[in-house]
């Protein structure tokens, strides 16, 4: 199961960058990588998982006016989105597997 | 909750950025460590930040490191990485004699029992039956050492007669391989809920640093077995495909109690239950596993 996470939030006063690099660093420290700009995604292991990551999301929202969404898809559902322009990281292709090879 | 392995079989630079591990090979890829259970580093040519390792004992993360030869040869833990590590070492010291010898009761019946479902899996029901006999004869702290009996009954019903454990055959190192991705598993967990390793309830050698893990990692051995059965023969030769095979041990679905989970999930919940057993001083409140079948556990 993945999360994504979709935001646009504005830069225009100090406030609010500030507010936005300390958003996109939560993301980061938070184990979500990067798919293109502003969508960010992170595969759980599992509901429980899930739930865990989306309540860390909802303690971070940044003090400003502008938008964030979050989606829970599945597996499937995430390997089947097409790609009509670009490639794919390679974060993205580490599948859900326990045991991973490098 | 960690459900990560992480096995490094080619050289690499590790490092750690955003509370996340960076492997740096011809590709970059990150993971949270977080999500981390274990990191096996194989490669001689691995180089490693010292933030990192700093960082892996922080969340828990276990690193295998391997000899030349790839053999698992050491594990990096957390020092203490338990609120009450006091309060559980009294209690482990403390723990009665007659409680230890329930306890190790309870583990090799599971044990015979793992070991007879193991050969019910590969069609040997004759075996299988005479190893559920021997299982319900074993009496407390298995004084009659029903264990011996039943695993030489085991290992020639599996690997043909006369095998030995001791000989250098691709058999032993696949299990001695299997058998220490097992341990470590375990230390980590007991060292998680704040237990000292060295303090078995039966294995008691001075020069064993894990006496505890050995005792509870006795139910998952037939697991092993049955994966290499599946995957080695006589004449195979020991390679990565083997290696890769054996880590996925830990994936396999096991039924512990009334649940379902995978080994690596399970064994958390199974020292979570030797918790509760000291606590009470009864050995029925622990949670050992039943070999099921082979199949990865899934989630979704």
């Amino acid at each position: 199961m993945r999360i994504i996470v979709f935001f646009d939030l504005p830069v225009v006063l100090p406030r609010e960058r500030k507010a936005y690099a300390r958003f996109r660093k939560f993301l980061l420290n938070d184990g979500y990588t990067m798919l293109q700009y502003s969508v960010y995604s992170r595969i759980c292991n599992g509901e429980d998982n899930v739930r865990k990551h989306m309540r860390r999301l909802h303690e971070h929202i940044p003090p400003v006016n502008g938008a964030i969404r979050a989606m829970k898809v599945t597996e499937r559902q995430f390997e089947n989105m097409d790609i009509l322009l670009g490639t794919t990281t390679a974060e993205e292709e580490i599948g859900p597997k326990k045991v991973d090879f490098f | 909750m960690s459900y990560r392995h992480i096995v490094i079989r080619n050289p690499a630079k590790l490092s750690t950025r955003h509370e996340q591990l960076v492997i740096k090979q011809d590709e970059q890829v990150t993971i949270p460590l977080e999500d981390i259970c274990t990191i096996t580093l194989e490669d001689p040519a691995i180089t490693i930040t010292n933030a990192l390792l700093s960082k892996c004992t922080e969340y828990h993360v276990e690193m295998i490191v391997c000899d030349r030869k790839r053999m698992p040869s050491g594990i990096v833990q957390p020092f203490h990485r338990h609120s009450r590590q006091k309060t559980v070492m009294d209690m482990q010291l403390k723990l009665s004699k007659p409680f230890k010898k329930r306890t190790w009761q309870k583990i090799v019946i599971s044990k015979l029992e793992n070991q007879a479902r193991c050969l019910e899996l590969h069609h040997k029901g004759d075996e299988a039956q005479r190893l559920y006999t021997i299982s319900r004869s074993v009496e407390s702290g298995d004084r009659s050492n029903r264990e011996a009996y039943g695993a030489k009954i085991y290992f020639e019903a599996l690997f043909g007669k006369g095998f030995q454990r001791r000989e250098e055959n691709v058999y032993n190192i696949s299990m001695n391989y299997g058998y220490s991705i097992i341990r470590s598993l375990v230390a980590r967990s007991l060292i998680r809920y704040g237990f000292t390793p060295s303090y078995g309830v039966f294995h008691d050698s001075q020069t064993n640093a894990f006496n505890l893990a050995d005792d509870f990692m006795e139910v998952l051995r037939p697991f092993v077995d049955a994966v290499i059965v599946e995957h080695v023969d006589a004449d195979s030769v020991w390679s990565s495909q083997i290696r890769k095979k054996l880590f996925e041990v830990l994936e396999i679905e096991a039924a512990w109690s009334n649940d379902r989970l995978n080994i690596t999930h399970g064994v958390d919940n199974m020292v979570k239950s030797f918790v509760s057993a000291c606590r009470q001083q009864d050995a029925n409140l622990l949670t050992l596993p039943e070999l099921i079948n082979l199949n990865v556990h899934q989630y979704e």
